[in-house]
């Protein structure tokens, strides 16, 4: 028993690390906004978080901002494919997701920015838009160093026009099935819990080797999407009904987006 | 009952409960195994999808030049016919060379047609042929993980004889992209 379940959570180790660079910080599950170069002020960046808070929890879009010194090497449109899909922006179902990735100007080196749209908003917001976007209405303001209102500008346009793709009746729709379905998955991971708890009282020798092996037993083979906290996640926000930004939802990226350089 | 049937009954029950466990063993692995090939298979559809539409902006490209006419021709008909064989590539190889012919093609256009720098929404066509571009090589990457993933799974030692044990079916060693002479690389459009 031992040497299947070391197995399996070898399995299971293996996919949870997935490759992020040293450079990209570690998500949070209720934030929005990484200013890591800190181009933005603490309230400025306040303002911003509230803003995309509110917008993730009336539309299902999930649009988040990181802004980093350094790329460690990565194209920026690289690295925004990457964060999106190793931290699951936008729903699983919906890859309703934006990535706003902006490397600031330097004395030596230019500043970059990529906008990354999930396979779900490529159509609301086309490659060519979102070009139009970051050269009209964000790299004029970069240039005078108004980064809070280059920002501010792009992101108005980007939710308006993704706001007309999804919004949250659309997303309470195709959730309304899986409602269901993620209550019946609830309802069995506690039934098996349950009865492993009860055989743990009989015999509690076995209780601290099975209960791993069935997490582990029930993690691999809960199907080959990236990212299965994320996937739990959304499931939760199911159960509550109101469908809340609170973490994300385990979207992914088809390599969408668009960026450039000042 | 004596000591030695005792002894045979414990080594029989043994051996059994072992083969028993191993079979459960292999039952996951046939179904991990599965849906690593489904993966896959899922990525290469979105991988082709990529080319397809990387090849889809051809025509738009020749439509935006005011007065192309010679040579128009031959090239919609390249494109076109690099077009419908993508749905029936089967592996990486082919595929690159079908790619190959469609950036070739984009190429001709931005060669044969300079004013086509001039045009208003030229500057919308530049990030539509980048994020073409984006659009491929994160398929290919996407591709390469899941064929790694599923390539690794199934060669695992106890893996191949669960595998061998449990199911039927062959399970594949897929080919991944690998960064050949050329195709490979990016069309390179001159914009300047």
């Amino acid at each position: 028993m031992k040497f299947i379940s070391t197995l399996f959570l070898a399995l299971w180790v293996g996919q949870i690390f997935a490759q992020l660079p040293d450079c990209v910080p570690p998500k949070e599950d209720s934030r929005l906004v990484y200013d890591m170069a800190q181009m933005l002020q603490p309230q400025e960046a306040a303002q911003l978080e509230q803003n995309l808070q509110s917008f993730a929890k009336s539309t299902s879009n999930q649009i988040v901002i990181v802004t980093l010194t350094d790329l460690c090497g990565f194209e920026p449109s690289d690295l925004s494919f990457k964060i999106m899909d190793e931290w699951g922006v936008g729903q699983a179902d919906l890859d309703n997701g934006v990535v706003l990735l902006i490397k600031p100007k330097t004395a030596e080196s230019k500043g970059q920015i990529f906008i990354a749209t999930g396979r779900g908003l490529e159509g609301a917001l086309p490659d060519g838009k979102i070009h139009i976007i970051w050269e009209n209405e964000m790299i004029p303001q970069f240039k005078q160093n108004n980064y809070f209102q280059g920002i501010l500008n792009g992101l108005t346009v980007i939710e308006k026009l993704a706001q007309k793709e999804y919004d949250i009746d659309t997303y309470a729709k195709k959730h309304k099935s899986e409602k269901d379905k993620g209550g019946w998955v609830g309802l069995v991971i506690f039934g098996i819990v349950g009865l492993l708890f009860l055989f743990g009282k009989n015999k509690s020798m076995a209780r601290t080797n099975n209960l791993p092996f069935w997490t582990a037993f029930w993690l691999a083979n809960s199907g080959p999407r990236r990212g299965y906290w994320n996937d739990f996640n959304s499931r939760n926000n199911g159960w509550g009904g109101g469908g809340g930004f609170g973490g994300f939802g385990g979207g992914s990226s088809g390599g969408g987006g668009a960026g450039g350089s000042w | 009952m004596n000591k030695a049937t005792r002894a045979i009954l414990i080594f029989v029950g043994v051996i059994v409960g072992a083969f028993v466990l191993f079979y459960l063993y292999g039952t996951s692995v046939y179904s991990g195994a599965v849906d690593n090939q489904e993966l896959v298979k899922k990525e290469w559809g979105n991988v082709q999808v990529a080319y397809q539409r990387r090849a889809d902006l051809v025509p738009q490209l020749v439509a935006t030049v005011k007065g192309a006419r010679d040579n128009e021709r031959a090239i919609l008909e390249n494109v076109t016919k690099a077009r419908s064989g993508m749905s029936a590539a089967q592996n990486p190889a082919e595929l690159q060379k079908l790619g190959a012919d469609i950036n070739k093609a984009i190429n001709i256009v931005f060669e044969n047609y300079p004013e086509i720098r001039s045009t208003a929404n030229f500057s919308e066509l530049q990030a539509q042929l980048e994020g073409s571009e984006n659009r491929v090589s994160k398929a290919r990457s996407d591709y390469n993980d899941a064929v790694q993933k599923s390539n690794s799974f199934i060669r695992g030692f106890w893996k191949k004889k669960a595998l061998a044990l449990v199911g039927d079916e062959e399970f594949k060693v897929y080919d991944a992209f690998e960064a050949t002479e050329g195709s490979q690389n990016a069309p390179k459009v001159e914009f300047n």
